[in-house]
């Protein structure tokens, strides 16, 4: 698989064209339905994408981590289908849709560096999809695992009630699941995070997670 | 959607033009991109397979429409097109989506709304897999009719369980329930829709509860 942090620092030559940003923890950067103009590249910090669905449900789609763009969708100048929220303190670079256009048209190797970019947000929302597939106890094992990936470290920095968010289970089911892993030695719950102690027994609980296959 | 058909058409002399029987792959999830193609006619599913063997149909191509824009580039098709029906398709590798964006600036444009719009129909899915299952296929019959022009859509059972993501006995269940109320019917394969406005009711009475 061609990873996330390979494609995305392509874009650091790119930021002199973008607006810098700063956003405090908690605080939206764009709302779902809103009218999007252009996309964003997170330069530090941390930020989570929500979509709440038609019947009214958060549903925990993606973490995004510093060198990966967000808001990427609204270049055809629709509105946003997600929330992006800051996790914390962030500084973001803003590109809108008029100097993106412009700036595709000076450099044509753009143009595959989007496409990539856009195929990686494919890839996020298809496991989502895939996701439904699976057990619950795969579920958890695989997004545990997917965002041990992404930030290429065992502590994952996320609540309960952010797993039962993503993957779309009860909060109950997420409690019940952990508390089992726990007791058999493959996690330790701290303060507001996850430590993966055995990835390799979560791994084999978790055929589809992407990450596992070569793409 | 409609906003982006038949925008590709001016650019097809620039790709390969091919004609597929029947139930052919035009690509599998996981190969090597080799570009992407146009519908030109016919029809074409696109299907999303999990590692434990689950098929999801994610869309049906409207004609006049791109697919596989994930394999241009050098990318990996994330998904897999089969023909429907007897169809023509046009076929653009990377040397000749190049060739069009130099001779045409804008098409660069097209082609990234096209790709972003295939962002958007997985979003979509995605907002509707906690709703009922009454819910999910008024909204996916609309959605067909949209795409295929037509009140009558040919589109079996199990094809419409694999596009809801759910089993063909529950699919058979509301068509039954939407036929008795005379909102359908339904006959080898086909499906008719003859109160549209009844269907529509539906959404958003299940949205108000």
């Amino acid at each position: 698989m061609v990873s996330p942090f390979e494609t995305d620092l392509k874009w650091e030559t790119f930021l002199k064209y973008g607006k810098r940003q700063f956003v405090k923890g908690k605080s939206v950067i764009y709302y779902q339905g809103s009218l999007g103009d252009g996309f964003y590249y997170l330069h530090k910090g941390l930020v989570k994408i929500v979509t709440s669905t038609v019947k009214g449900k958060d549903r925990l789609l993606n973490i995004v981590v510093p060198g990966q763009l967000l808001g990427i969708q609204t270049m055809d100048r629709q509105t946003h289908f997600t929330t992006a929220i800051a996790v914390k303190d962030s500084v973001v670079y803003h590109f809108s849709c008029e100097q993106f256009a412009k700036l595709m048209k000076e450099r044509p190797e753009l143009l595959p560096l989007f496409a990539q970019t856009v195929n990686q947000k494919m890839r996020i929302l298809l496991y989502a999809i895939n996701m439904k597939a699976l057990s619950s106890e795969e579920q958890i094992a695989a997004l545990l695992l997917n965002i041990c990936d992404e930030f290429k470290n065992y502590e994952v920095p996320l609540t309960q009630q952010d797993l039962a968010h993503c993957t779309g289970l009860t909060r109950i089911t997420v409690y019940k699941i952990l508390k089992q892993w726990k007791e058999d030695g493959l996690i330790d719950i701290e303060q507001r995070k996850f430590v993966i102690k055995r990835p390799d027994v979560l791994r084999k609980l978790n055929l589809s997670a992407p990450t596992a296959k070569t793409v | 959607m409609v906003n982006l058909r038949y925008k590709w058409t001016p650019f097809l002399s620039y790709g390969q033009k091919l004609e597929l029987k029947k139930n052919t792959f035009v690509y599998r999830q996981g190969e090597n991109g080799r570009g992407f193609y146009y519908l030109g006619q016919g029809g074409v599913k696109i299907s999303l397979l999990s590692d434990n063997g689950h098929e999801r149909v994610i869309d049906y191509v409207p004609i006049g429409t791109l697919l596989g824009e994930h394999g241009a580039h050098r990318g990996t098709y994330l998904t897999t097109a089969v023909t429907t029906t007897p169809s023509i398709l046009y076929h653009f590798s990377d040397e000749a989506l190049s060739r069009v964006c130099k001779d045409h600036p804008h098409a660069a444009m097209i082609f990234t709304n096209s790709h972003i719009y295939k962002v958007r129909l997985l979003a979509e899915i995605i907002s509707y897999l906690d709703s009922p299952v009454e819910h999910q296929m008024a909204h996916f019959l609309l959605k067909l009719i949209q795409i295929h022009e037509n009140e009558n859509i040919p589109i079996n059972q199990t094809s419409f369980a694999r596009y809801i993501g759910t089993s063909r006995i529950t699919v058979n269940k509301i068509i039954q329930k939407w036929r008795q109320q005379g909102f359908i019917q339904f006959s080898n394969g086909v499906i008719q829709v003859i109160q549209i406005e009844r269907i529509r009711e539906i959404l958003t009475q299940v949205e108000s509860v």
